[in-house]
């Protein structure tokens, strides 16, 4: 019965994505990787031994230690991405600023 | 690629035809300085030799008011976004309108106008000059813990650069073309680092560097950070700044 709550929220999962890119809350670039977290999930449900046997060839003795390390792993990732990206439009909100300030000062002058 | 964005952005904003003016540029970065701004102006105002102009970072007290009734020049940030970058459109302003060189001030009269010539002065041979607390005239005092965060920053920019710097977090520093058209692009904006930063970048990118000895008041308005708390936070920082100092990189 527990495969139902995975689907669920896989299914949550999906509907959130498709709806904030419609509003235009998401950009494509996020989506995508939001979508493959979820096709993911889709595997690891419907094949149930899907888990067990990556875990087991990868040398973990419990299944369960290795989806903690996966999803841990791929939360840091996407927190790294997002300060990066942060840091990236600070710069831009820089410039923009500064550009502004300077527009400002010429009009004002005229 | 970059160089050639900022000289069409420079270019628009100046009308199209690059002027050279003659007179030095004194920046003076304020963010909710209310309470010294007018004081500080009024006395910058005896002095005719520069161009003048504020640069306000956001100010939420009134700031702009007072810049407004004493029709001073001013560009107005419209949000808070750090020294560094009031000083760099500062300079991008220089860059627009010709001037050949740019002095950076405080808005709180800790500097003292008398010593903007001499640090103009200098410019005829170095790109960079550096008002110092401490070479000779050494009145200003710290805590060892202070001088510990200080002698590491030397460190960081003296590895950078082969000129001997005594102050190198100094805020009173004037800059000539080149520098101008390097920090007009670049100028760091890390919180609290771009003293040091600046100059790193400066070194990097073959600028030569002197300083000058000047002497500083104490902050007219607000309090000066010298407890022990204020000197460990100090501390902290300036290993912030060696790291963000590494991100540095000639262009």
């Amino acid at each position: 019965m527990t495969w139902i709550f995975g689907l669920v929220a896989v299914i949550l999962l999906v509907l959130l994505v498709f709806l904030n890119i419609r509003k235009g809350n998401l950009k494509e670039k996020y989506a995508i990787l939001w979508l493959a977290v979820s096709i993911l999930s889709v595997f690891a449900i419907a094949i149930p031994q899907f888990i067990p046997f990556l875990a087991k060839s990868l040398g973990f003795t419990l299944p369960a230690n290795f989806l903690f390390v996966v999803t841990v792993g791929t939360a840091l990732f996407l927190t790294f991405l997002l300060s990066t990206d942060i840091s990236k439009k600070q710069r831009q909100l820089e410039q923009l600023a500064s550009e502004i300030a300077l527009l400002k000062q010429k009009i004002n002058n005229k | 690629m970059k160089k050639r964005h900022i000289h069409n952005k420079l270019m628009l904003l100046s009308g199209g035809r690059l002027k050279i003016a003659s007179k030095p540029l004194v920046v003076i970065p304020a963010f909710n300085e209310v309470a010294v701004i007018e004081k500080t102006l009024s006395q910058l105002n005896f002095f005719k030799d520069f161009d003048f102009l504020v640069v306000d970072d956001g100010s939420t007290d009134g700031t702009l008011d007072v810049l407004d009734r004493m029709n001073f020049n001013y560009l107005s940030l419209p949000f808070n976004l750090g020294v560094g970058v009031a000083m760099r459109t500062g300079f991008q302003f220089a860059l627009a309108n010709g001037y050949q060189s740019v002095v950076q001030f405080d808005a709180d009269l800790q500097h003292k106008p008398e010593y903007i010539s001499a640090l103009v002065e200098q410019l005829k041979d170095f790109d960079v000059v550096v008002g110092s607390r401490f070479a000779e005239k050494n009145k200003y005092r710290v805590s060892w813990l202070r001088k510990l965060a200080m002698n590491l920053l030397r460190f960081a920019v003296s590895s950078h650069s082969g000129a001997k710097l005594t102050d190198v977090t100094s805020g009173f520093r004037a800059a000539g073309p080149k520098a101008i058209e390097l920090f007009a692009e670049n100028y760091p904006a890390e919180y609290l680092a771009d003293t040091v930063e600046s100059l790193i970048l400066a070194a990097d990118n073959g600028l030569t560097i002197t300083e000058i000895p000047v002497i500083m008041q104490a902050r007219q308005g607000g309090q000066p950070s010298q407890n022990l708390l204020k000197s460990m936070l100090y501390l902290g920082r300036s290993f912030l700044v060696l790291i963000a100092s590494l991100r540095i990189r000639k262009r």
